[in-house]
């Protein structure tokens, strides 16, 4: 795929008429101006009630919908349990991206981050009581080397008492163990010549598998390949690691043993690698959902973990569908839905009844 | 009168190029870019930094308008013969980004002007810049992906 660089400068062929007899002959009607102080400080305050409140419902929806009491971890593999609430990234809104939280059923939808919380790739842990995920550390105009620097970071569920527990340009993806004591994540941390980068599906953003303590301690890198590993995911036993592996214009899922040995590959082709969840592994691990470019259209597909008997299960024209989420009793998958038109209603959630 | 015709004559093209890969609508970058100049030319001395000046209202302008209309497919889809296939599948994607991603993505990516600089022509701060630049290349590679043939 060509850089946005070469894209954008692909417009300086667009023909610009001239103007100037039309500028020096009308009559200047005025410029928008921007909302006054008043204005922004009576949105804010709108803002958090409204985060106030999300916060609340979350903890009240979490608590109900867990099978497990919120201190217990299990070595075990998970048993499926309630589906309870779904995190996900607005990226169409006209201010910004605020994370929201909706029910499986899509009602009782509620904003829990705001669109200037910036917050990507949440991660529940399996006890359903934290989230991780990437935050930003330091904007690029604080950094001595000019560029954002990210981080991994731990939260209880509704936001507060949110821990960092790493840094770098491009931290990304956290999963959790599936006992709660490890977090895997992909970075370039151990290449500091490596600036920001579009991490996921790019050939040039070389980010590797790292798997740390749940505190940030003992961070150990499980690969080490020029071709950019990331978005690692536990299998329910937490015995493997799942991640996708970007080579030339191919993304390639990859299995390995949670230790990092032992790689091999589940499916590869046009599998959409740059979204929040490239893929999902489904409850009892014995399969992977994602999402595939097939001539003409998208397609949900499932692979078995072995890498054998992969089908389509979902698509539809004219419409990208990503971001597949397996839910925790193995009922639905949940996805984005993104129609293709420049018309259309932006991306919307969706839920699919699990074959 | 003679810098602002002699800043069109140098900078139009690119700006108005600029505003139609934010707004996809010619008729819209067209008021938008004859406005601001036209506005700046009223204020003559008054504008310490015309050129900044120019670019910023013209943006204001165009973002104003694009709000009460969608951009045209058709007139994008008329720039095929123009630019190359991979601009087009770009021009076809930035209306499903935000304006602000929009705008950033645009004056950086397209006109060369850093963070801090963008900053200055959209009123915004530099970190938030950062942002908006972070997720719109995000969206635009889920976009951009969806496009090509498989």
């Amino acid at each position: 795929m060509a850089d946005l660089k070469t894209r954008f400068r692909g417009a300086d062929g667009i023909p610009a008429p001239h103007l100037w007899a039309d500028i020096t002959s009308r009559e200047p009607r005025g410029v928008p101006s921007e909302p006054g102080p008043a204005r922004k400080i009576l949105v804010a305050a709108f803002a958090m009630v409204i985060v106030a409140a999300a916060i609340a419902f979350a903890i009240r929806a979490i608590g109900g919908g867990s099978s497990r009491p919120a201190s217990e971890t299990s070595p075990q593999p998970i048993a499926p349990k309630a589906n309870g609430l779904i995190y996900f990234q607005v990226s169409g809104g006209k201010d910004g991206s605020p994370t929201d939280a909706i029910q499986p059923d899509g009602s009782g939808r509620q904003e829990v981050f705001g669109p200037d919380k910036y917050i990507l790739h949440v991660a529940w842990s399996p006890d359903g009581t934290q989230i991780a995920y990437v935050g930003i550390v330091q904007y690029g105009k604080d950094s001595p080397d000019g560029q954002a620097h990210f981080g991994i970071f731990v939260a209880n569920a509704d936001g507060s008492g949110a821990r960092q527990l790493t840094e770098g340009v491009n931290e990304g993806w956290p999963s959790w163990s599936p006992d709660g004591t490890q977090i895997a994540f992909s970075s370039t941390r151990t290449d500091p010549t490596v600036r920001e980068c579009i991490s996921g599906g790019h050939a040039s953003c070389p980010t590797d598998i790292y798997v740390m303590n749940a505190d940030g301690s003992n961070i150990t890198r499980l690969t080490d390949d020029p071709a950019p590993e990331y978005a690692p995911a536990w299998s329910p036993d937490g015995s493997r690691i799942a991640f996708v592996r970007t080579v030339g214009d191919t993304n390639v899922i990859e299995v390995m043993e949670a230790d990092g040995k032992g790689v091999a590959p589940i499916a590869s082709g046009t599998i959409a690698g740059a979204g929040e969840h490239p893929f999902s592994w489904s409850p009892e691990g014995s399969q992977i959902v994602f999402a595939s470019r097939v001539p003409g259209s998208w397609e949900m597909r499932v692979v078995k973990a072995d890498g054998t008997g992969e089908h389509m299960i979902f698509t539809e024209d004219g419409v990208v569908s990503t971001d597949p989420i397996w839910s925790p009793d193995g009922s639905l998958i949940a996805f984005s839905s993104t129609p293709t038109r420049p018309d259309a209603d932006q991306t919307q959630m969706s839920a699919a009844i699990c074959p | 009168m003679a810098g602002l015709e002699d800043m069109y004559e140098e900078h139009g093209g690119k700006l108005w190029r600029a505003l139609f890969l934010y707004a996809g609508d010619r008729e819209i970058t067209s008021e938008a870019l004859a406005e601001a100049f036209a506005q700046a030319l009223r204020r003559g001395d008054e504008l310490r930094s015309p050129e900044r000046w120019v670019w910023r209202s013209a943006f204001r302008i165009a973002g104003g308008r694009a709000l009460e209309t969608t951009a045209r497919e058709d007139e994008i889809l008329d720039t095929r013969y123009e630019v190359p296939e991979e601009t087009t599948q770009l021009l076809l994607a930035l209306p499903q980004l935000t304006r602000k991603q929009r705008v950033a993505l645009v004056l950086h990516y397209f006109c060369d002007y850093s963070l801090r600089e963008v900053a200055e022509i959209t009123g915004s701060t530099p970190s938030a810049v950062g942002v908006h630049l972070h997720r719109g290349r995000k969206r635009l590679r889920e976009l951009l992906l969806g496009d090509d043939d498989g």
